[in-house]
């Protein structure tokens, strides 16, 4: 059994008694919950959750990886459906008395009510009316009076650049580059010392570096696609190789089986939806359900679309970077790029390079050029003629000399 | 390897063995392994007219047209039973072996909607010209690979003089093997393990076959072995009463295939002769 199975099959027991049990340890995210509420000590987990269907409430549990949830793609799309669940170990205060809950993101110590008023400080209070477009927040003190797993959406834009105390506008715009720190926190109780339940985060919105395509060389009904990067690149997790059709550039190269069967291994924000890589223990898709096609993409800029991965990963430790992409249309053009990917689902493209698959002649092909002279089969006689007594002088002097050799023994 | 007879046989002097005393074990078994270069002659199959498909696509581009490709490597394994111990050693056997070598297919030409074709360019050269141009080698290939494979197989006579060796303790073991082969044989490609082709029947239909068959042919392999066990007699004694290894030669041997579906058409020749190198094991 897998860590993440033990953990999402705790967290089903748990999540569905009323005692929860982690005597085992094995729902450990790395956030915590801790502090008084109406002079009730409280303590649980906090997690990330997504979720595991674009129209369902079901959510599956990530804690294995969750230091790199956070990519570009989440933040361009405003994502919501990241969510940080919070299990406290008991209820906080079921004596009825009313607290309040607040939830926050940024810096580390944003539970100390001092930077909640500290001009600059990179924490940023999330409401139904921040960040823009937030109304669909929720944060209810009630739901914390039961013990009960607890969502509460976390605002992708928000955790990748938090707004600033003291700034009237921000520009919640992506690229805020490398690796950085943040933490979501919900608050319970009275702002003057309230429990906390945080949970660490690390976002990256720069992409890693571009591979160089080489080459994209014809076969038949294939292109085989070669890349490379500069020595003591770093960064890259994975590639995969994107293709389409020139003369049907909306349309998916590779058929529906494939892509339901082939994972994308980096998240995009395309036409405001987002898909999001795998992020699972297997590292295999999650079972979210890929956005439809619609009208676009249509001709011009090839875009980083996962449905129009044409290959599985290659890992970029491999010492061949190239892939065979089957299954085109000899004499039909292709655009095909290849994309870097870094942990946290961040892709940079190469260049775009148009290749056609063109039939190809082996060995074989020459020969059977002419009927008459296309060897196959395997019988001695399947598709020529009889052997000529002549031809059968030796097979007869063989078998001969075995029965010789045979008589010797048993005489 | 002397290393390792002599520890055999100190443990078993510690042991109280005595080695003088004792027959060798029966000997009906031989297990041999070798290696050689291999390269099939398919351009001699019947029927061919003079073309020669196999040296242009897995030929080297700056050799002459036609020429034999390079050789490729050939493992096999053979068993035999001696049925017969007196003047010399006769058995029958069976053999297997594989060869694998890969080439670039050619690509058709987008703009002419034609195949190079190679051509020759004086007695030592080759060039390839497509629709009357000469073109460059990349031009012409495609980035597909034909893939040859072959798996020869024998039924195999044998004779072993180990007169020599047996009565004159000159460990020098001439033998000579002759056996009906079956050389089976597919091409695969960069799409699938076994290629299919295309060709018109006589009625101009089209139809698909899969890229494979056997071709049937006679081998003889006369070669010289070298009786190891001679280096520690006592320790090769030692082993034979353990194990019951008899003899370890080290061999090299001709390879005279004679593989073409015995002049049939539509049979490649898988024809070579070459040497081979290998190790073998009488139990």
């Amino acid at each position: 059994m897998t860590r993440l199975t033990r953990q999402l099959l705790v967290f089903a027991l748990a999540s569905s008694s009323p005692v929860l049990a982690f005597a085992d340890g094995t729902t450990t995210g790395s956030g915590t919950c801790t502090g008084m509420v109406n002079g009730k000590a409280i303590s649980g987990k906090t997690m990330l959750a997504l979720p595991t269907s674009q129209n369902t409430e079901e959510m599956e549990l990530v804690t294995q990886n969750q230091g790199s949830v956070f990519g570009r793609a989440e933040c361009d799309c405003h994502s919501r459906g990241v969510r940080l669940r919070v299990i406290l170990d008991q209820a906080a205060a079921q004596d009825g008395q009313a607290f309040s809950t607040a939830m926050w993101v940024g810096q580390d110590n944003c539970s100390d009510q001092t930077q909640h008023t500290t001009n600059g400080a990179q924490c940023e209070q999330i409401t139904t009316n921040n960040p823009p477009g937030n109304s669909g927040f929720k944060l209810e003190a009630n739901s914390f009076r039961t013990v009960a797993a607890v969502d509460v959406s976390l605002p992708g834009e928000a955790l990748t650049k938090p707004r600033p105390v003291g700034t009237s506008s921000w520009d919640y715009k992506c690229e805020t580059g490398g690796p950085q720190n943040v933490t979501a926190q919900v608050l319970l109780g009275p702002d003057s010392a309230p429990a906390t339940c945080k949970l660490p985060l690390t976002v990256n919105t720069l992409g890693p570096t571009a591979p160089r395509l080489d080459s994209v060389g014809s076969g038949n009904n294939a292109l085989t696609v070669r890349w490379s990067v500069a020595e003591a690149t770093s960064g890259i997790q994975y590639y995969q190789v994107l293709c389409r059709s020139k003369n049907t550039p909306n349309v998916p190269v590779m058929s529906d089986e494939f892509r339901s069967s082939t994972p994308y291994y980096f998240s995009a924000c395309i036409d405001g939806m987002l898909y999001r890589r795998p992020l699972n223990s297997g590292n295999t898709n999650t079972t979210e359900e890929r956005p439809g096609f619609g009208t676009l993409p249509a001709a011009g800029k090839f875009p980083v679309d996962p449905r129009f991965i044409c290959s599985d990963r290659v890992t970029a430790t491999t010492t061949d970077l190239s892939a065979r992409i089957a299954g085109l249309n000899n004499g039909e053009e292709y655009e095909v790029m290849v994309v870097s990917i870094d942990s946290y689902g961040n892709a940079t493209e190469s260049a775009v390079v148009v290749g056609t698959p063109q039939p190809t002649k082996g060995v074989l092909d020459e020969l059977c050029a002419t009927d008459a002279n296309c060897p196959a089969g395997f019988g001695c006689s399947a598709l020529g003629g009889m052997p000529s007594p002549s031809t059968l002088l030796p097979v007869g002097a063989f078998v001969l000399l075995l029965g010789l050799a045979r008589r010797r023994r048993v005489g | 390897m002397s290393a390792r007879y002599s520890l055999v046989a100190a443990l078993l002097l510690v042991t109280g063995v005595t080695h003088a005393e004792v027959s060798p074990s029966p000997q009906h078994v031989m297990f041999e392994v070798k290696f050689g270069p291999y390269v099939p002659h398919l351009d001699q199959s019947v029927g061919l007219g003079g073309s020669t498909p196999f040296s242009d696509l897995f030929g080297d581009s700056s050799s002459a047209k036609g020429s034999t490709p390079a050789w490729g490597l050939l493992g096999q394994g053979e068993l035999d039973y001696q049925f017969f111990q007196g003047f010399g050693v006769l058995g029958i056997g069976i053999s297997a072996g594989y060869h694998y070598r890969t080439a670039k297919s050619f690509v058709l030409s987008p703009k002419t909607q034609k195949y190079c074709a190679v051509e020759a360019d004086g007695p030592t050269q080759r060039k390839y010209v497509l629709g009357g141009q000469p073109v460059s080698y990349g031009d012409c290939i495609s980035d597909d690979e034909d893939k040859l494979n072959v798996v020869p197989m024998s039924l195999l006579l044998s004779y072993r003089f180990d007169v020599l060796d047996r009565r004159f303790s000159i460990p020098i073991i001439p033998y000579v093997k002759i056996g009906l082969a079956y050389y089976v044989w597919w091409f695969g490609n960069s799409s699938s393990y076994v290629a299919s082709v295309k060709t018109t029947d006589s009625s101009g239909a089209d139809k698909s076959l899969d890229a494979s068959g056997g071709s049937l042919g006679l081998v003889v392999h006369p070669g010289l072995a070298l009786n190891l066990s001679a280096l520690d007699p006592a320790a090769a004694r030692a082993i034979d009463q353990e194990v019951g290894l008899n003899r370890v030669t080290a061999f090299v041997e001709l390879n005279y295939s004679w593989v073409n579906g015995f002049g049939q058409p539509r049979k490649l020749d898988l024809s070579d002769t070459s040497l081979s190198a290998g190790l073998g094991f009488e139990f």
